[in-house]
């Protein structure tokens, strides 16, 4: 028989909340640092063979 | 081609003699550990921590010839003899059981990982360049240990007397076969510090955790950088993971053993360098730490404290005694005011960023005002670290900052709170007394690896499939972008590596003074004394050399007034020739321009004789009767 516990609920709600910003911000940063860092250059030149 | 297999088949015989000599010294302690990855790591740790013993003895006894280091390593193969097979059969049963899950998303990056490995030994095998640490003195003064057959003290070169494990390593690669080798020995510390990420993440969160950790660790651009090279950090890195790591077996499970292991491997990264000092330091206050949670008498306390500590100490100290009977100080040049050594005119501070806060004493200088964390906030913080570093050592990547949130996400787990909280102790360390240069410290991101790669991973398992499906594809992404640049960085080495360009040809063109110092080895007797002026890479000069360096006090330029003086002065310290850097770059302030400098002039004029010259060097004989007609 399963019980509906209304707090682990609200506690696995609000840890689903959690990742999906620390998610957010780990895949934000690791983009902005690629990006910035000119690495989508990098593989640009490489897939010319200008490196 | 033939040159790079030898390096490849050396570093493999080194390696699996590591690991059996080690092996059979882990049986003589009667430790035990909690699978073959983790006794492979700790074998090949303590085998090579005893090659470095041996070669220590014989530098000290003035028995640095090749053939005595050939002796020495065939008897280094017999003390793990024994156990060769097992090592063996160990490695052939795990080749043969790699058993690759290619719909696992560990196996790619697992493979990921080992591509970049791969790719930083390209860089490895191609002859050693450009990078200046290496060439003036961490693979240099090697060199030169193993011209003269002893360890010398050579007091114009910065880091003469500092410990320097690695170095060791090194004469034992210059002797069998040269620079690429010595570069493929830190490169290997490289490679057993992923498998250390690995295997502790295995045994204290999950092999997947490992694998991100490893991947992570792979991909940070100071390990990118100076870890196929010829510098020291990545090997104090591999030997302080591996005596904290002994450290948490003994706490977890107290066995003498282990801690004697522990105290050996904070030996050796104590004597590796002295950044080093932070592992026995922090290992003795976690055995007392320990012992007296564990409800241990005093005494027993006390025991197992000294025991750690003395060992430890005992391991390292001959690089201590050697620089205090050498110079009178011996930690040489470092706190010359204190200890009243040989002269120096300027050595960098060890106990950096504690000088801001006046009236803190003892620990309590670890701790940092708010004022101190403003005003240097830009050196010590991580987000400055990851985007805009200053210079490539102080270059940690990406991975840390977006992975840490998701790391503190998993802090009710228990070992998450032990390893993060390691982290931050050691953070601290790093930045109040080791420079807040990340590249001193690269053991921190090594366990903070793990947290991050545990964190990382458990991510993927969260409750949200986009989200697992986004995080794995982000991740790859990144490491696939890291690997990108690990391949342009290796583009320059591959023709050399593979053996479609000399060595020579390839020196020629990426190593300004090379051809100078060719011209040196060939032509210059044998009893030559060079000064090098402007010149710090000394690596490929065969002849007793000495650098004007400004931070040495050998050569004092200031103590001259007339021509006439500087022949006296250089008569004195026997140089027979001189090779100067013509134009001396802008960044070098602190050297003369000798060419506009009157002093250099007049001597140049009345002393000197041109041998030989090239667009960026050249090279004098000193003629000391001053018959040299004006150049």
């Amino acid at each position: 028989m399963v019980h509906d516990d209304p707090i682990a609920r609200r506690a696995g709600a609000w840890r689903a909340v959690a990742e999906g910003l620390v998610l957010a911000w780990a895949l934000g940063l690791m983009g902005y640092y690629y990006y910035t860092r000119g690495f989508l250059t990098l593989v640009r030149e490489l897939a010319g063979g200008g490196v | 081609m033939t040159d790079s297999l030898l390096t490849l088949l050396f570093l493999g015989v080194l390696v699996v003699t590591a690991g059996a000599t080690g092996r059979a010294l882990l049986r003589r302690l009667g430790c035990t550990f909690g699978s073959h990855t983790e006794e492979a790591c700790f074998a090949c740790a303590a085998g090579l921590g005893a090659l470095m013993v041996a070669v220590l003895a014989m530098g000290v006894l003035h028995l640095l010839y090749v053939w005595a280091i050939c002796l020495m390593l065939v008897g280094w193969i017999l003390l793990g003899a024994r156990q060769m097979h097992v090592f063996v059969d160990w490695l052939r049963r795990r080749l043969a059981h790699v058993g690759l899950d290619l719909r696992s998303y560990e196996t790619w990056l697992a493979l990921l990982t080992a591509a970049a490995v791969l790719l930083l030994l390209v860089r490895a095998l191609a002859p050693p360049h450009g990078a200046t640490d290496p060439l003036a003195y961490q693979m240099a003064l090697p060199k030169t240990f193993l011209r003269k057959h002893y360890l010398s003290f050579e007091p114009t070169v910065t880091g003469a007397l500092y410990p320097s494990n690695m170095g060791l390593l090194y004469v034992v690669a210059l002797a069998l076969q040269g620079g690429p080798l010595a570069q493929g020995m830190h490169w290997l510390m490289a490679a057993m510090s992923l498998a250390a990420v690995v295997g502790f993440a295995s045994r204290y969160f999950t092999r997947a955790a490992g694998v991100w950790g490893a991947a992570i660790f792979a991909c940070m651009p100071v390990v990118t950088i100076f870890g196929p090279l010829g510098y020291v950090d990545v090997g104090l890195c591999f030997f302080q993971f591996m005596a904290f790591w002994a450290l948490l077996n003994w706490a977890m499970h107290p066995h003498r053993g282990m801690l004697l292991l522990a105290a050996c491997l904070a030996g050796v990264a104590m004597g590796t360098k002295h950044q080093g000092m932070a592992t026995p330091f922090v290992g003795t206050l976690a055995v007392l730490g320990v012992a007296l949670w564990r409800r241990q008498s005093a005494w027993a306390a006390l025991g197992s404290t000294g025991l750690y500590a003395g060992v430890a100490l005992l391991l390292c100290s001959p690089w201590y005694v050697r620089a205090y009977l050498e110079a009178g100080n011996p930690v040489w040049p470092l706190a010359n005011r204190l200890f009243g050594g040989a002269p120096f005119r300027w050595a960098p501070q060890v106990l950096a960023n504690t000088s801001g806060d006046p009236g803190q004493t003892g620990l309590g200088k670890l701790l940092p005002s708010t004022e101190w964390v403003r005003r240097v906030w830009d050196a010590i913080s991580p987000w400055a670290w990851t985007f805009s570093p200053g210079g490539w050592q102080k270059a940690i990547g990406p991975h840390f900052l977006a992975l840490l949130p998701a790391a503190a996400l998993q802090l009710a787990e228990r070992r998450m709170r032990w390893l993060l909280g390691f982290c931050g102790a050691y953070y601290l360390l790093l930045v109040r007394v080791l420079h807040a240069n990340p590249r001193y410290g690269l053991v921190l991101f090594a366990f903070l690896a793990v947290a991050c790669g545990h964190a990382g991973h458990q991510l993927c398992a969260g409750r949200l499939r986009p989200g697992r499906l986004l995080v794995r594809a982000g991740f790859v992404a990144s490491i696939l972008l890291s690997l990108a640049w690990g391949y342009a960085l290796a583009a320059d080495a591959f023709a050399v590596a593979l053996g479609r360009q000399t060595a020579s040809a390839y020196l020629r063109d990426r190593e300004p003074n090379y051809r100078a110092f060719q011209y040196v080895n060939t032509h210059l007797p044998a009893s030559a004394r060079v000064l090098l002026q402007g010149i710090v890479e000394g690596f490929y000069c065969e002849r007793d050399y000495l650098w004007d360096h400004p931070y040495q006090a050998t050569v004092d330029y200031s103590r001259c007034r007339t021509p006439e003086d500087l022949r006296e002065h250089l008569r004195g310290l026997g140089v027979s020739h001189i090779m100067r850097m013509i134009r001396i770059p802008p960044y070098r302030k602190m050297y003369p321009q000798y060419f506009e400098d009157p002093l250099h002039e007049a001597f140049r004029r009345r002393y000197l004789r041109v041998v030989y010259r090239d667009e960026s060097f050249v090279v004098f004989e000193v003629d000391y009767d001053g018959l040299a007609a004006g150049s």
